[in-house]
């Protein structure tokens, strides 16, 4: 029997989940560097791009930073073994995932200064510490693919921004760094006037556009009068774009998400007549008319609820915070809202320790793409 | 329209004759241009012996039209009828692999590559070399180190 043309073999391979793949590499000489080729790992990434992966979130575990992994279809839960020194005090937080590589930087809140960004695949073991930048990175920080990048195998880009000056002279200080040029480059003062006075808060990652939703108060009034808009960074072209969003969405906080491929704003209402979240999604990419409310979830206001994200089975993550005293702070967990039921269910083990005050959650996929800088990544 | 059937005459590598339906011949990409010139001969196929020709006709005929059928319980029918005519030995899966290949017949290739995955997503080392013939060239250093790299995988 004679053996298979090996774009066939590839073809059964890129089928195989990153863990068979991991070990297959042991089979022989040719299949060690055919399962290495950045052109059988984006094949292998385009495959399992179509399934649902799986949730990577942080939390504090007695103050020591942890992230763990949720796996939808097992029901399990299993904190990440991450090659970072965590001191107590630091915190880690997850600021996106893409392609198989989770984007984290760590902060102490004594010292901005002792700030990182490292880039982790989790499957595959891989961390690459991104250089100094030349700004401080705890304001907001963005993560994203460039496709077009190295002839169409793509690359990594982070972009750092920082907002210096008093109101109304702030300047922006934009950095992006690239995983080809494995450096960071001045973009200077980039960032849209509007942006400034606020933080931009979480990021997602939408067909190469880094996207954030910032909300500014408008009414001294009354301190949940939002106005919100969206912030994306074109993560080839590295530039600025502004969008509004429709006026029939509550006026409340807007919290930023994906679902289904689609970017998703989880707007809060504390109107009379609803108290809770509406679920609206931008079905067609750029297009403004697109928008669509989904559902609305009714919530309390004790324990308060806010929206992580949805997880790779569709639901939404949220952390409930009850306070419960001054002499014991508050207590946080989480509960995942499944609307098809209409119902939460718990989603972490109430743990008095365990705090998921800053908890987020991205969606990841398993793959074998390397976050290392490309020097290190051999050429097939 | 004729009401009869269009019938496309197929010569295996080894010399037998089939008769398909023209709807049949038409989703086989490689093909499909001779079909739709009207030939009337028996298509050569030397890639392709009989009793593995005899096995894509029967997985394509089951399967022309039935693939986009929306109706849950065809659906499920065709699912363990697949589950049954994909009992084979490795080496006819292969074939088949190969006939898929050649004739360009995307669901049967999407279908059998999928099948040796399933496969061998579970099995040893020493079983996927066996499957693929493929030998062991790693020296019993180069192989340890390789294998010492996947200790985070347990967990995962």
């Amino acid at each position: 029997m004679a053996s298979l043309p090996v774009d066939i073999t590839l073809n059964i391979l890129s089928r195989l989940p990153v863990k068979s793949l991991v070990r297959s590499r042991c089979v022989c000489k040719s299949w060690n560097s055919l399962i290495r080729s950045p052109s059988f790992i984006k094949m292998h990434l385009n495959h399992w791009s179509n399934f649902p992966g799986v949730d990577v979130y942080n939390y504090a575990d007695d103050c020591v930073p942890q992230l763990a992994m949720y796996d939808p279809e097992k029901s399990q839960h299993h904190d990440l073994d991450l090659p970072i020194d965590r001191p107590r005090g630091m915190n880690i937080e997850v600021i996106g995932s893409c392609n198989g590589v989770l984007c984290l930087s760590t902060y102490n809140e004594d010292n901005h200064d002792d700030s990182k960004i490292f880039l982790w695949n989790p499957f595959i073991n891989e961390l690459e510490s991104l250089p100094e930048s030349a700004y401080p990175v705890w304001r907001s920080i963005g993560f994203g693919w460039n496709d077009s990048a190295g002839g169409g195998l793509g690359e990594f880009k982070v972009v750092n921004i920082n907002v210096t000056g008093k109101c109304p002279d702030k300047s922006s200080q934009v950095e992006v760094f690239s995983q080809r040029k494995n450096s960071w480059s001045q973009l200077g003062n980039t960032l849209p006037p509007a942006c400034r006075n606020h933080h931009l808060g979480a990021q997602v990652y939408v067909q190469n556009f880094i996207c954030w939703c910032p909300c500014v108060r408008t009414d001294p009034r009354y301190r949940y009068a939002m106005k919100a808009w969206l912030v994306l960074f074109d993560v080839s072209k590295e530039e600025f774009h502004e969008e509004e969003l429709p006026d029939t969405m509550p006026g409340e906080d807007k919290y930023i998400a994906v679902l289904d491929g689609c970017l998703s704003v989880i707007a809060q209402s504390r109107q009379p007549e609803f108290k809770g979240y509406e679920v609206w999604v931008m079905k067609e990419f750029g297009s403004f008319h697109s928008w669509t409310k989904l559902y609305t979830i009714a919530t309390s206001y004790d324990p308060c609820h806010r929206p992580l994200g949805f997880t790779s089975s569709r639901k939404l993550l949220f952390m409930r915070n009850f306070y419960i005293g001054l002499r014991f702070g508050s207590l946080t967990y989480l509960v995942l809202y499944d609307h098809t039921r209409d119902e939460f269910d718990s989603f972490s083990r109430r743990n008095r320790k365990g705090s998921f005050y800053k908890s987020r959650m991205v969606n990841h996929v398993a793959s074998l793409v390397s976050p290392r800088a490309y020097r290190e990544i051999p050429v097939a | 329209m004729s009401s009869k059937k269009k019938v496309i005459t197929l010569r295996s590598s080894d010399g037998e004759i089939f008769e398909v339906e023209e709807a049949v011949a038409l989703e086989w990409l490689t093909i499909k241009p001779l079909v739709e010139s009207g030939c009337t001969d028996a298509i050569p196929l030397p890639q392709v012996t009989g009793n593995i020709l005899a096995k894509v006709i029967e997985y394509c005929k089951k399967h022309i039209g039935a693939s986009e059928s929306e109706d849950r319980k065809i659906l499920y029918e065709l699912e363990s009828w697949d589950a049954d005519f994909i009992k084979v030995d490795q080496g006819t899966l292969f074939d088949l692999i190969r006939a898929a290949d050649y004739l360009t017949i995307k669901t049967l290739f999407e279908f059998t590559c999928q099948t040796v995955a399933d496969t061998i997503k579970h099995k040893t080392i020493e079983e996927v070399r066996h499957i693929f013939r493929e030998s062991n060239d790693f020296t019993p250093e180069e192989e340890k180190e390789i294998r010492g790299k996947s200790w985070w995988l347990q967990g995962l």
